[in-house]
């Protein structure tokens, strides 16, 4: 069914129906819930009391912690967690400096990303990480969450990767050759994102989006810019080998990120500036939240608008959450998928199989989807794979 | 329902050329089958074709129409008169506003219980404290390079409006520097207006010192020699504002801007008024002084110029910085040809 993407009616496409819980901070501070799979999908419950918000209280950074809890960074040094099985906030952390425009967990320390440049790791006695002096964001690796990354505006601030476990640097970037009249090319990392542990993806307000292998050299390997557009990045998210970057003339871009050179899909529908992406597990939908009030979700493969809500004020992040009250295995499954190779699928689907015979048919429907569209990859790739499978095995000799 | 039966009309002949076209295919396909379809057509009420559009000769046919709307209006006439005559309701007829699509968006009514959000946003906003009489404006008005004579006294003659404001010659400097140089000296509000073709044709908005910033596409611009007024009909006393017909929440924060360019505390004794009335999106800009008749019924109202029609493109959340800044709200025209017409931002 085709929506009409360009209203402000808040809108949901019937066909989809999944079980998704939306988490929004916003511009004014407020934090909600919004379930769109309830009766009322656009019902937005807030979470933290009003009158409690005053002028610096804008949400800047929101992340999952350890089992289901949020951490939520805002522009007044205060740091919140929101316990999302309890829904209750658990506790409430005083940072050195504002605002904070990272948070992440890394076993009981909390890390905190401050947009002067550095880096507070909250212990008992404070640690600080010197990252530069202007700070544009901060992420953990999923894969090995001892990784953390910063960039931020200028050379100085350009993308590092931390170890958190020796608090040492790993990584640090190298900034493009000079230009043709060697002068220095401008650096802003305004966003960033692991692929896995050493592949990261930074996009920029001076309009390029860039990829970096830290095994194999410090300055970017891939990179997409055009220099004929002029284009603000402010907000990346990956999903597999999927990119996605928000732009803050309200256009969400999708890029392969082994081959740079397209653009795979463009998002539309927004009419204010993308402040932040996030994909479901499985990487069927985007969920991305605009300046213009609205939080959107996009289906990827076919770009179609599925869901927009008014959320009131200016929604700055946006988190997303598989409701898995009936679907427990989902997410465990999804993330085994990830890891393994793609002959394994098979044994997937027969694991979870056992869990409800309702779910059966859906589950395998999924499945075969995600297959063709892996051999589909497989198809494209070949020849690609074939090449850097040779290289490597001519390296090992 | 004048406007409803001729709506119908256009329907039905439309639907009888329709018809018509069917009818002809029909006919080049089996030519048997021919009158019996046309019967039963006639029969039916659903398809009923105009007997005058199969009459070949166009002068003829054109003479028949003619003398067929023609009677039509003459009923119509008849029915209204009728229907005026017996007290019945009036119709409004439509417009483009009227049929315009709902906006989500829209604050009814400010004191809601649901609005508590909106209330606390109102409240912290950038233009919160000059609504709470914390600051009074001070605004500062400029100019593209090498302003021409119109735009110059346009700027002059806004100056005259807004009190506490002065116009200057930018002398080549940048926006940024100006909105640095000018939060440092307390003004609250730069305005730039930009021109071309001898015409100014923008206006940029920018509140201090946090933003945000509009810019606006200006257009239509009488300055008071044009409507033979002059400015010395002006006095020097604070005009009241009115801001009419900002519905939608994007409409809102335009219009806390637009009036956030004026002193708080109008002084009534210089029967002036400031009017920014939004209509379809386009903002027209009045100014007047009024007097109201003895009966105290009615005000009589003297335009005193200028007047200019402004119209929104983008929102901009900071002060100027048009290539790294985000947006709250942007048009491009790409994407205005994809809406209809009957959608409306603010």
């Amino acid at each position: 069914m085709k929506i009409k993407t360009i209203t402000t009616a808040n809108i949901k496409n019937p066909s989809y129906n999944e079980r998704h819980r939306i988490f929004v901070g916003t511009h004014t501070g407020s934090f909600k819930r919004i379930d769109v799979f309830a009766e009322n999908p656009h019902a937005q419950q807030n979470l933290q009391s009003i009158s409690s918000l005053d002028k610096h209280s804008r949400v800047t950074s929101m992340e999952w912690g350890n089992d289901n809890e949020i951490l939520i960074g805002r522009a007044n040094k205060c740091m919140k967690i929101y316990n999302a099985n309890a829904n209750e906030f658990s506790s409430t952390i005083e940072m050195d400096d504002g605002p904070i425009v990272g948070v992440c967990r890394y076993d009981d320390k909390i890390i905190a990303g401050l947009a002067t440049g550095k880096v507070q790791i909250s212990e008992r006695n404070k640690v600080f990480l010197q990252t530069g002096d202007d700070l544009s964001r901060m992420r953990q690796c999923k894969e090995n969450k001892r990784m953390i990354a910063t960039g931020g505006k200028g050379r100085q601030n350009n993308l590092k990767v931390w170890n958190l476990e020796t608090n040492t640097k790993v990584f640090s970037s190298k900034n493009l050759p000079n230009d043709y009249l060697e002068l220095e090319v401008p650096v802003w990392d305004s966003d960033l994102m692991f692929f896995d542990a050493h592949t990261l993806a930074t996009c920029s307000r001076y309009g390029y989006v860039r990829m970096y292998d830290t095994r194999k050299q410090r300055r970017p390997v891939l990179e997409y810019v055009n220099s004929k557009e002029q284009i603000v990045y402010g907000c990346a998210t990956a999903h597999q080998n999927l990119l996605f970057v928000g732009s803050a003339s309200g256009i969400v871009r999708a890029f392969d990120s082994r081959r740079m050179k397209t653009i795979l899909h463009t998002y539309k529908g927004f009419t204010g500036s993308v402040t932040d992406i996030v994909t479901d597990d499985c990487g069927k939908y985007i969920f991305t939240s605009c300046l213009d009030r609205f939080i959107r979700v996009h289906s990827i493969e076919s770009t179609a608008l599925q869901y927009q809500c008014y959320v009131k004020s200016k929604a700055t992040q946006v988190l997303m959450q598989q409701d898995d009250e009936l679907i427990p295995e989902d997410n465990e499954g999804d993330e085994e998928e990830n890891e393994q190779s793609d002959d394994d699928t098979n044994e997937n689907s027969e694991n979870k199989s056992g869990s409800d015979s309702e779910y059966d048919e859906m589950f395998q429907n999924m499945q075969t989807i995600e297959e063709e569209k892996q051999e589909a990859l497989r198809k494209k790739r070949k020849p690609q794979e074939s090449s850097k499978i040779k290289k490597g095995s001519k390296k090992r000799k | 329902m004048a406007s409803d039966s001729s709506d119908s009309e256009v329907e039905n002949t439309s639907r009888s050329k329709r018809n018509l076209k069917r009818k002809r295919d029909e006919s080049s396909d089996n030519e048997s089958n021919d009158e019996d379809n046309e019967g039963s057509e006639v029969n039916t009420p659903k398809f009923r074709i105009n007997p005058m559009n199969v009459i070949k000769n166009k002068e003829i046919r054109k003479k028949l129409y003619k003398k067929q709307q023609q009677q039509k209006k003459k009923e119509q006439k008849r029915a209204r008169r009728q229907r005026k005559e017996e007290g019945g309701p009036r119709s409004t007829g439509h417009t483009i506003e009227s049929l315009r699509e709902k906006d989500h968006t829209t604050v009814d009514n400010l004191e809601d219980s649901d609005q508590e959000e909106l209330q606390l946003e109102l409240q912290t906003d950038e233009f919160s404290e000059y609504f709470n009489r914390e600051i009074t404006p001070k605004v500062l008005i400029t100019y593209a390079d090498n302003p021409l004579t119109k735009t110059r006294k346009f700027g002059i003659e806004l100056a005259r409006i807004i009190p506490n404001s002065w116009a200057k010659i930018r002398n080549r400097s940048s926006i940024k520097k100006m909105v640095k140089s000018a939060t440092k000296e307390n003004f609250t509000d730069v305005i730039i207006i930009n021109e071309n073709n001898h015409e100014p044709n923008g206006m940029l908005v920018i509140h201090l010192p946090n933003g945000p910033t509009a810019h606006f596409k200006l257009s239509n611009v009488k300055i008071t020699k044009e409507i033979k007024r002059s400015h010395e009909e002006f006095t020097k006393h604070r005009p009241e504002v009115i801001l009419t017909n900002f519905s939608t929440r994007l409409g809102l924060t335009i219009g806390r801007m637009l009036g956030s360019l004026f002193h708080h505390d109008p002084e009534f004794k210089g029967r002036r008024a400031v009017t920014f009335h939004n209509q379809r999106d386009y903002i027209f800009f009045r100014h007047h002084r009024y007097q109201f008749t003895k009966e105290g019924t009615r005000a009589k109202l003297r335009e005193l110029g200028p007047r200019f029609t402004l119209k929104l493109r983008s929102l901009q959340e900071g002060t100027f910085d048009s290539k790294c800044g985000d947006f709250d709200w942007m048009i491009t025209n790409k994407r205005h040809a994809m809406e209809g017409r009957r959608r409306f931002f603010l």
